[in-house]
């Protein structure tokens, strides 16, 4: 038995994530003693659970893990892609399972939830209220998982060290200890520390605990599925909705940040740059939304200042949640929560969108441009921005990476806006909100998507929602190393 | 809080910092992490990261390491050794001696490439390689090491 199992811990990391998504899939079973009346639905989770861990045993057994010979120098992101994107598909499938067979749903609308769960991102295509909880349960579990990533949780159990090219493939740029299971350690404890005081404060703000456990896990992952059809609208209590805009703003926040924070280096925080261009941000799109919402009449000033806030935040966040139907908001409310949606939260964090750090490059770089149209030919600008509490020169290779990621990402939602307007039946304006929305891994619908839309703007979505939460670049360089591994696996040697 | 100190209490002193991303600097460094150390590698030039291994998986610091601020950043009480390897014998020394001095630090090794100053490292019960020293062993083995020995 412990040949065995030391045979499957050095199994390659197929197997071994196979196995983990197994475990995680059985872990809502835990609410069983609470419950016992959903007993008849365990079997949907046993399933997909006991055959994953099989799977991934048999590979463990079969293809032990061989240190990567070949050539060192290849691009890291390149090696580690192909393992993620497989790992990634793999738990969408398994996580659609129990959808299929506990309730009704198609095959497509269960996978639709289950990308939409483990993505983060929180467009839903159920009614909720008729859920089990066990199925509840399950879909804020698998974000609270997905917004860790997989490659984290494997980390802080195998320490093997190159699981490196995989820790930055699946997008984590930060180093908070001197190896990397220290990393994926420490921003395990963080995570499961904000868990634990999420549920304790929701509680004590008088949340029942089955729902401060589903909603602490989906705000923390910043992904927004709730309990509720009406979301947060539910509880229309002033304390929960501040909680909740604490845990989103910590998830949304790059775990090195929320680390210094809890070591208590305020001082040192507010000082980063994207803490600064974060604080800025919410708070100038903030009064905006607030006033706005308020020139129309939507309620006394407190109330508009609450929403707006909470609108603002739960969107640049890349949450989702709500506070009241986003359709009745004014256009230009609705404006800035698209302009924010597209910019989402911090990199290395649990949120999507182009990432505050690339945004406020860009603004940087931008003014940098059009302040040397009015300054002579020969004067010199050293740009610098904070990060990881030291000023760096903004390079010329810096500025082409984001640049080129910006435009990337945009090119990547027209074309999503667009096919979006071929296969469904709407406006230009509702499909962009509403890809953005899954592009960005936000979560606020404006009603497109729904247990009656069209498959094929469900399956475009959910491409959406997977290239936003593995960020583009690294999706386009794991399908092109696949496809180059296909065409030399079938056409072997000859080229 | 006591969360981030757990690691260091279960295996004691276990991180190892390592002065100058070198040849030298950037092989040591990948090969304590690749058997799963914990390494911090500090260079004043972040292109000097480029010689390490891409499955390094250590924290690299940009900044001089003969200023007190960059190890602000580093929790000094895990760590077990500091090993000076830039290109500057000077450097090394100051490195080692703050070190010693200023963090109490166990194991200090310093590469030095003028013999002559092995003396300032001895006084400072610091380690120390020499590849001058080393070289000239080897050369004299490769020689003579068939028939003095």
């Amino acid at each position: 038995m412990i040949t065995l199992i030391k045979r499957i811990k050095a199994g390659t990391y197929y197997g071994i994530v196979i196995i983990m998504i197994g475990m995680l899939m059985a872990c809502p079973l835990l609410i069983l003693p609470f419950y016992h009346n959903e007993i008849k639905y365990a079997p949907a989770f046993l399933l997909p659970a006991s055959i994953s861990v099989l799977i991934g045993s048999v590979i463990c057994i079969l293809r032990p893990y061989h240190k990567f010979k070949g050539n060192r120098w290849q691009p890291l992101i390149k090696e580690g892609s192909v393992p993620v994107l497989f790992v990634w598909l793999y738990a969408f499938f398994a996580g659609s399972v129990p959808f299929i067979m506990i309730s009704d749903m198609s095959f497509t609308l269960s996978l639709f939830e289950s990308v939409s769960g483990w993505t983060t991102t929180g467009l839903t295509v159920v009614d909720v209220s008729k859920l089990p909880h066990l199925l509840l349960l399950h879909r804020s579990f698998m974000q609270y998982c997905g917004g860790l990533g997989f490659v984290i949780m494997i980390t802080t159990i195998s320490g093997n060290p190159e699981t490196m090219s995989l820790y930055n493939a699946e997008g984590h740029p930060d180093q908070l200890k001197p190896s990397l299971r220290g990393t994926a350690r420490i921003i395990a404890k963080l995570y499961l520390g904000g868990l634990v005081l999420g549920i304790a404060a929701y509680c004590i703000a008088g949340m029942p605990p089955f729902e401060a456990i589903c909603h602490t896990m989906s705000a923390l992952s910043t992904a927004g599925f709730s309990t509720n059809t009406t979301s947060m609208a539910a509880y229309n209590n002033s304390a929960i909705n501040i909680i909740t805009i604490v845990l989103m703003l910590v998830g949304a926040s790059n775990f090195y940040i929320v680390f210094l924070t809890a070591r208590g280096k305020i001082g040192t925080v507010l000082r980063e740059s994207e803490v600064k261009f974060m604080a800025g941000l919410t708070i100038s799109f903030s009064l905006l939304a607030a006033c706005n919402l308020y020139a129309e009449g939507k309620g006394s000033i407190g109330h508009c200042l609450m929403n707006g806030t909470f609108g603002v935040i739960t969107t640049f966040t890349t949450t989702g949640y709500s506070l009241e139907k986003y359709a009745v908001w004014p256009a230009f409310s609705l404006g800035l929560l698209a302009l924010l949606m597209i910019i989402g939260g911090s990199a290395g964090s649990t949120a999507g969108g182009i990432k505050l750090l690339r945004a406020c490059l860009l603004l940087r770089i931008t003014i940098d441009d059009l302040k040397q149209h009015l300054t002579p030919d020969r004067s010199v600008t050293s740009l610098t921005y904070r990060k990881h509490q030291t000023n760096l020169y903004i390079s010329k290779r810096i500025k082409e990476n984001t640049i080129g990621f910006v435009i990337v990402y945009m090119l990547t939602l027209t074309a999503g806006i667009l096919l979006i307007t071929l296969t469904s039946d709407c406006s230009l304006s509702t499909a962009a909100f509403e890809f953005a929305s899954a592009l960005g891994t936000v979560g606020i619908s404006n009603g497109l998507t729904g247990p009656h839309t069209n498959p094929a703007t469900l399956y475009i979505e959910m491409f959406g929602m997977f290239l936003g939460r593995l960020e583009i670049i690294m999706v386009f360089v794991g399908l092109s190393t696949c496809v180059n591994q296909a065409g030399r696996f079938i056409f072997g040697q000859f080229r | 809080m006591s969360i981030f100190s757990s690691n260091s209490k279960k295996t004691g002193k276990t991180c190892t910092v390592i002065v100058g991303c070198g040849r030298l600097g950037a092989n040591i460094a990948d090969s304590l992490s690749e058997a799963g150390k914990d390494v911090v590698i500090i260079d004043s030039n972040s292109d000097s990261f480029r010689k390490l291994s891409p499955m390094f998986g250590g924290m690299k610091i940009t900044g001089d390491a003969t200023e007190m601020l960059v190890f602000n950043d580093l929790d000094m009480k895990n760590v077990s050794s500091v090993i000076a390897v830039t290109n500057h014998d000077n450097t090394n020394i100051m490195v080692a001696q703050i070190a010693r001095e200023m963090f109490h630090i166990d194991k200090v090794i310093a590469r030095l490439y003028d013999p002559a100053r092995e003396c300032v490292y001895r006084e400072l019960g610091i380690d120390t390689i020499c590849p001058v020293i080393l070289s000239t062993n080897e050369v004299d083995n490769l020689l003579f090491g068939g028939t003095t020995a």
